[in-house]
């Protein structure tokens, strides 16, 4: 009798938790699946920002010929500065691709734009007078014409066009002084 | 007999209750397909194609189609994956050429639907500096500017930045297309132009070291001078049908921005 009992007991309670499982996995949610779909592409380029130049020289007598190399990878405007001893006097000619400042500063600037790798083609010549207070022996010894070049990047308008050389520009200016 | 219909018979029919509920509730088909009826026939078209293509000034760059392909004369939903060009921004520069810092150059992105379904699209545009292939973090992205267009179509979800300043133009722009895009059909583009801002040229970093005493070595360092700018671009596209399931499917959330347009 009492094995019976428990055999029908037992068979009651599978059939319970069995219903009570069905029940419950059937208000689970069906997984729906959507149509998307996602393309993606990429692209990039290096910008070369820095603006450098060389100076090549010939010196002839009491004369200079100096011209511009754009060695960096941006085209740039360019001038120079001549500096020379107290009492003597420079006087330069260029034709027309080269301008002097009317400021008085000293500057000679360079007319046009200097594509990357380029050399200006037209030299800036300096002749160097020599005061009549100057011995021959004094004349003898070196002195010094120092030719000091600039160069800033060519910045562009929106519509390509190319903005005019702006000499006192500087966006931002970090000044990290470290005594080596 | 008695001991069965007193005390199983109730459990037994629970059960095949149970049994009868599952059933029925498993009898739905997935909603994905499209039902069409007029009044004066019948006619059920299933149109299970999605595809969506990455446009750059009216050229095809990349696409994603799932085209219906046919095995032992059965077709079989698989995945056409095509690329075409592949990269954004040839345009801009060549070898002998570089990138001019401040001109605006063409770059108009847009999506077509490549598919056979209407669908939802948005854009997502990354832009970032990187050296010898590493991404830079403290380089400024704003200095890769676009220009943005058809902002009535095209709305920007600004949850991506960490303000909602608009002045402000964080890594990751995420614009939305409000309309649905039928298929075969292309949005008006969600830009212009894209810009190297003259900051890029200006940004330097000078160090000044005393080599002896009064004498100064002076370095000037153009600080992004050599580095490459990149831009992602991915155009991404729901189904119009259950949209806001499909874009909880597909996106994670429902866009705030698209609320008003989704039904």
């Amino acid at each position: 009798m009492n094995k019976s009992v428990s055999r029908s007991g037992r068979l009651t309670v599978v059939l319970a938790v069995l219903a009570l499982v069905l029940l419950v996995a059937s208000s689970v949610g069906i997984a729906h699946s959507y149509f998307t779909t996602y393309t993606t592409a990429d692209g990039g380029h290096t910008v070369f920002a820095k603006s450098q130049i060389e100076i090549h020289e010939g010196v002839k007598n009491l004369s200079k010929s100096i011209q511009l190399e754009n060695t960096g990878r941006h085209e740039c405007w360019a001038r120079v500065l001549v500096v020379y001893p107290e009492g003597y006097k420079v006087t330069k000619s260029s034709g027309t691709d080269w301008s002097e400042a009317a400021d008085g500063s000293g500057y000679w600037y360079y007319n046009k734009i200097l594509p990357a790798g380029a050399t200006t083609p037209v030299a800036l010549t300096v002749e160097i007078e020599v005061p009549d207070t100057v011995s021959d022996e004094d004349l003898q010894k070196q002195f010094n014409v120092v030719v000091i070049e600039e160069c800033v990047p060519v910045l562009y308008n929106e519509d390509g066009t190319p903005k005019p050389a702006d000499w006192s520009l500087k966006f931002e200016d970090e000044l990290i002084t470290r005594r080596g | 007999m008695k001991t069965f219909v007193k005390r199983d018979l109730p459990f037994v029919l629970f059960l095949g209750l149970a049994v009868a509920l599952l059933l029925l509730s498993s009898a739905n088909v997935t909603r994905s397909a499209q039902r069409y009826e007029s009044d004066l026939y019948k006619a059920e078209v299933e149109a299970s194609n999605i595809g969506v293509t990455l446009m750059e000034n009216g050229t095809a760059i990349s696409w994603r189609d799932n085209a219906l392909t046919t095995a032992n004369g059965k077709e079989d939903n698989t995945w056409n994956i095509g690329s075409g060009k592949g990269k954004l921004l040839n345009h801009m520069a060549s070898d002998d050429q570089g990138v001019e810092i401040g001109v605006a150059y063409p770059e108009a992105l847009a999506v077509k639907n490549s598919g056979e379904i209407p669908e939802y699209c948005r854009l997502v545009i990354r832009r970032y500096w990187t050296k010898n292939g590493v991404k830079l973090q403290e380089k400024n992205p704003d200095y890769i500017k676009f220009e943005f267009a058809n902002t009535d179509k095209w709305v920007r979800d600004y949850s991506w930045s960490d303000s909602n300043d608009t002045s402000e133009h964080p890594e990751t722009i995420v614009l939305y297309y409000t309309d649905i895009l039928p298929a075969g059909a292309t949005t008006p583009p969600a830009t212009k132009t894209l810009t190297v801002e003259q900051m890029t040229a200006g940004k330097v970093t000078e160090t000044r070291t005393e080599t002896s005493p009064g004498h100064w070595l002076i370095t000037t360092v153009y600080d992004y001078d050599g580095l490459n700018f990149v831009v992602e671009a991915e155009a991404d596209a729901v189904q119009t049908h259950n949209a806001k399931d499909a874009m909880i499917s597909a996106w994670g959330s429902v866009p705030s921005v698209m609320q008003p347009y989704v039904k």
